[in-house]
């Protein structure tokens, strides 16, 4: 029995979702660490302000604590509205090459590192004064993590992934092979065994879903920013 | 107590810092991996607290060395983290515990009392 155009729409909804569920960690640890911040900073002024019968509390120290917890409630207000970033419905305003790659690496450089993994991007994928921006970012977003994420799953004994530019419109994504030995994992839940890896079959499914252009050619993954579409 | 503090965040370890001198321990704030490592080997700690993502090498490191290091017995060692222990993983068995950002005073308290009662 073939998959219908409706089974393909699901098999792509559930490869956005493992690659959201991958992400996940570094998504709740950007929101984390306001959050500890803030925890902290009232726990100090209850606690001072516990003992100020014995010692007068300093007013200029307790207001700069205030602010700083202003900050945090700031950090933490932008980390819940970031969220929208993984809708694929919601209209953007695009998002840059430089931006989206930068957004996606700060998210799984993490989770690669702890098991000796490097993520390395091309100096030309530095940030310029009027760079083009891409529609569907959300889409794109999903693009990049998913080409790390089948390179992760697929390349054995991976060492590195270079993330290169393709003309002014395109990605690279290439994965090149660590020491013989691999180094022993130290966050092994990151690269467990995964049930559900990003094989070539859901990478394209992926792509599919989200109208972009993929190949995969060995090790590399490249697809171009122009051709996603907003909607599923 | 005496504690070593290690977390990239500036005002995170600042803020742990004063709350840790409130309950009467001694606390010394560095920021990165290797200027844990640096006043480790001047001054000797009863505990470290290590923020497992640093910007020069991984908490785990940290943790690695501390204890490879130590004159006598390690410190007591606390991984603190905005990630939970089955994703930042401790299967080496480097840390005596793992606290999740944000981090649970009560829970800390008693980490740090533990070893004094004993």
């Amino acid at each position: 029995m073939k998959a219908s155009p409706g089974a393909r729409s699901w098999m792509a909804a559930g490869v956005r979702h493992e690659l959201l569920t991958r992400a996940l960690p570094a998504l709740r640890h950007e929101m984390a660490a306001p959050v500890s911040v803030i925890r902290m900073g009232v726990l100090l002024l209850k606690r001072q302000l516990a003992n100020a019968a014995e010692a007068r509390p300093d007013a200029a120290a307790m207001a700069e604590r205030v602010a700083l917890i202003e900050d945090q409630v700031a950090a933490l207000a932008g980390g819940v509205r970031s969220l929208r970033d993984w809708e694929l419905a919601t209209h953007d305003d695009g998002i840059t090459r430089s931006a989206l790659v930068a957004q996606c690496a700060t998210l799984m450089r993490v989770a690669f590192e702890l098991n000796g993994i490097g993520l390395k991007l091309g100096e030309e994928l530095a940030p310029v004064d009027g760079e083009p921006r891409f529609p569907a970012a959300a889409a794109l977003r999903y693009m990049v993590l998913g080409a790390l994420g089948h390179l992760h799953d697929s390349v054995p004994n991976l060492g590195e992934i270079r993330v290169e530019a393709v003309g002014g419109d395109g990605l690279r994504f290439v994965a090149s092979h660590g020491a013989a030995e691999p180094v022993e994992p130290i966050a092994g839940a990151h690269r467990a065994p995964r049930a559900l890896a990003i094989d070539a079959i859901a990478l394209q499914a992926l792509a599919d879903g989200l109208g972009c252009a993929v190949t995969v050619e060995g090790e590399s993954v490249r697809f171009g920013l122009g051709t996603a579409m907003a909607l599923p | 107590m005496n504690v070593l503090i290690v977390d990239d965040n500036h005002a995170a370890a600042d803020l742990l810092q004063e709350l840790l001198v409130l309950q009467d321990h001694t606390a010394c704030c560095t920021y990165t991996g290797q200027q844990a490592l640096d006043v480790a080997a001047r001054q000797r700690f009863d505990a470290a607290l290590v923020d497992l993502t640093l910007p020069d090498f991984p908490g785990t490191e940290v943790a690695r060395q501390l204890r490879a290091g130590a004159r006598g017995e390690p410190p007591l060692l606390v991984a603190i983290s905005g990630y939970a222990a089955d994703e930042a993983g401790d299967a080496a068995g480097l840390f005596d515990h793992h606290l999740q950002k944000p981090i649970d005073f009560d829970v800390l308290d008693r980490i740090l009392a533990r070893p004094l009662a004993g």
